[in-house]
């Protein structure tokens, strides 16, 4: 009989860690998916910036807005008699 | 009852050969079950011993998949953190053949979503019909990839891939470069730091489901390192400006070409490099591919009067000559052995200020006759003639400069007005840079510097200085290039007009123009060179081609970068101003009621 109880002992110790073997594994497996979808939310978020960047770029275009200021704003660059400069 | 009927059945059916009593007939039927079932373990055992290793990897074939995730590429920007080369995610649409041959009803749908002709889509399809992956069109708009994802044509796939795009466009085309379709550099900045911006792509090991959907990771076999962002020292600012400005003179006298590069005259940083003609980085459907090369790097000339002031730097290193040294150059003509050295209009005695002014070809030979030939070599290879600039471009070439002990007399007398010897705008700009530092020679770099890179000694601080003094008046009234002045700021620098050489020598294959200088002269900030590439109008000189491009570019710099003006006689004083007040509100105000 008490040869038993280590028999039993290690028993029960298998049969928890096989049940930690489960959850962890489905742990794992659900962080995995977790960090799955952060990576494809990232990646969407990259290519937002990107497409956004590149509006910016292409609306603050230099030939752009001199376009629009120099057309539809007419604004011009001050000549030298529009300019004071004030010296300390 | 039944099972004697059943029993009478089958004693019809059964074969002669097999045994009648029931006894002997269960043994028979159990042998056979003995038999198959010892067959069916012998198999186990083959499978897994003899086939074992090819089936398990069989299996994961079928569940497990290598992923490779593409790093994504750095950015370029300016020296301010504005963009000039972005990498952004899209779709590239891809078909699996074989199965897509299975349905051949949808390929008008494919090819209307692609625009693609049927005829076109059969010659593509066809022969690829036992094939298993074919890109069907890479880098589709993300319009597109959506409207192919929604039509959910069997065999049709899409991928994510990183399409390069250039915000800034032609303006910095051949300094910035382009990636090919697998984003790899092919020119310029993209090609010579291609391995830093690329990254690694990363590799795992995952489990799939039936849906293709990840269910697993298993293992990670390469960790995906994203390329680095690079901040170049282009102002993207100033880079526009200066196409701006080259385009229009280019246009405007109806030149083959030219280009333009800005230093920082501080620490060798490139500012600004255009090049004329530019192509579309975004779109190179229609470019020549000519028009890719760097210019600025790559074609070589002759510097012509552009050299004179390292002719007059070195008169004054050898202590032969001082600033206000009166050289005769009466008659505009001097024969030296075979070679006839003219200037344009005949000067008379000139000091050396006035020969760099008024750019006397006759006076800088009397110069470089009266030094040794060993002295003035030391200073144009010490202002870098011959050397590479070593700027991170590919494609450079270093020019080139005889050495000193090669010369024939004529050599050396050409060399003084700046022929017989070649380079490139950045070498040019870059050697123009030891009059604005004090006659240190530094190197010259795309990349945003921390920190001032240390110079080299050329010439004495004095020299550098004296001549620097000289090129002020180049730009000031009486002197070259009065169109190279810039209201309210001191300009230093110098003119220059070659004749293009030829294969049949210098012979009507028209004129270069030339302008080098910096600004303000007498604390620099700015280096700029501008060439002009064969000038077909009237005008070909650098004081009238150049010198403009130059003083236009300037004047939108010096307001950009906020440098403080050191000419204040330029400006008029504050009562001055209110005298002579126009009001402007008025017109301002008759628009906007």
């Amino acid at each position: 009989m008490r040869a038993l109880i280590p028999v039993a002992l290690v028993s029960v110790l298998i049969f928890a860690s096989a049940l930690q073997l489960v959850m962890t594994r489905y742990e794992s497996k659900r962080l995995y998916m977790e960090l799955h979808g952060l990576r494809l939310a990232r990646d969407n978020l990259d290519r937002e910036r990107g497409q956004l960047l590149l509006e910016q770029g292409t609306a603050g275009a230099h030939l752009r807005v001199e376009a629009i200021a120099r057309q539809k704003l007419d604004m011009t660059v001050p000549n030298k008699e529009q300019i004071m400069r004030v010296y300390p | 009852m039944s099972r004697k009927k059943q029993g009478s059945v089958f004693a019809r059916l059964r074969p002669k050969w097999m045994p009648q009593s029931s006894m002997t007939r269960q043994q028979f039927v159990l042998g056979m079950f003995a038999l198959v079932a010892a067959a069916l373990c012998w198999h186990a055992v083959h499978l897994q011993l003899d086939k074992g290793e090819f089936l398990i990897g069989e299996g994961e074939d079928r569940y497990e998949a290598r992923i490779q995730t593409d790093a994504h590429r750095g950015m370029l920007t300016d020296r301010n953190g504005e963009p000039l080369a972005i990498s952004t995610p899209v779709n590239s649409v891809w078909v699996n053949p074989r199965e897509l041959v299975k349905h051949r009803d949808r390929w008008p749908e494919l090819g209307k979503l692609l625009a693609y002709s049927p005829e076109y889509l059969e010659a593509t399809l066809e022969p690829r019909a036992e094939r298993s992956f074919l890109y069907l069109k890479r880098q589709a708009s993300p319009e597109l990839a959506e409207a192919v994802r929604k039509a959910r044509i069997p065999g049709v796939h899409l991928t994510d891939e990183y399409r390069r795009y250039y915000p800034a466009g032609e303006v910095a085309a051949n300094l910035i470069g382009f990636t090919n379709v697998d984003d790899l550099g092919q020119e310029g900045v993209e090609l010579s730091f291609d391995a830093a911006l690329r990254g690694v792509n990363g590799e795992n090991r995952v489990i799939r489901d039936r849906l293709g959907r990840v269910v697993e990771h298993v293992e990670r076999i390469k960790d995906v390192q994203p390329g680095r962002d690079l901040a170049l020292s282009i102002d993207r600012r100033l880079q526009y400006v200066a196409y701006r400005e080259l385009k229009a003179a280019v246009e405007k006298h109806n030149a083959v070409g030219g280009l333009m590069v800005v230093l920082n005259a501080e620490t060798g940083e490139l500012l600004a490099m255009v090049n004329q003609p530019a192509y579309n980085p975004n779109n190179r459907s229609e470019a020549k591919r000519e028009s890719f090369r760097n210019r600025s790097l790559t074609d070589l000339f002759e510097p012509g009067s552009t050299i004179k002031p390292f002719t007059v730097a070195a008169g004054l290193e050898s202590g032969r000559f001082k600033p206000t040294t009166v050289i005769d150059t009466s008659g505009g003509v001097f024969r030296v052995g075979t070679t006839t050295v003219r200037d344009v209009h005949a000067y008379g005695p000139l000091t050396l200020a006035g020969i760099i002014q008024k750019s006397s070809n006759v006076g800088v030979t009397k110069i470089a006759l009266a030094i040794e030939e060993k002295l003035f070599w030391q200073v144009l290879d010490g202002a870098g003639f011959g050397h590479a600039s070593g700027v991170e471009l590919p494609g450079e070439t270093a020019g080139q400069l005889d050495s000193w002990r090669n010369w024939g007399k004529a050599d050396h007398v050409t060399l003084s007005f700046g022929y017989h010897t070649n380079m490139t705008a950045v070498q040019l700009a870059r050697a123009y840079g030891i009059f604005a530092s004090g006659g240190l020679l530094r190197p010259v770099s795309v990349l945003k510097q921390a920190e001032t890179p240390a110079g080299t000694r050329v010439i004495s601080q004095a020299t550098a200085d004296a001549v620097r003094d000289m090129m002020k008046l180049v730009t000031e009234k009486g002197g070259t290039a009065e169109n190279a002045a810039v209201p309210g700021y001191t300009v230093a620098g110098k003119t220059g007009t070659v004749k293009r050489a030829s294969a049949k020598g210098y012979n009507d294959s028209g004129y270069r123009a030339l302008f080098a200088g910096f600004l303000p002269a007498n604390a620099p900030k700015l280096i700029g060179v501008v060439v002009i590439d064969d000038p077909k109008g009237k005008e070909y000189y650098g004081g009238l081609v150049a010198a403009p491009v130059f003083s236009n570019v300037m004047q939108e710099a010096v307001r950009i970068l906020n440098l403080t003006p050191d000419r204040p006689e330029d400006a008029t004083t504050v009562p001055q101003r209110f005298a002579a007040w126009a009001p402007p509100m008025q017109q301002v105000a008759s628009k906007n009621p």
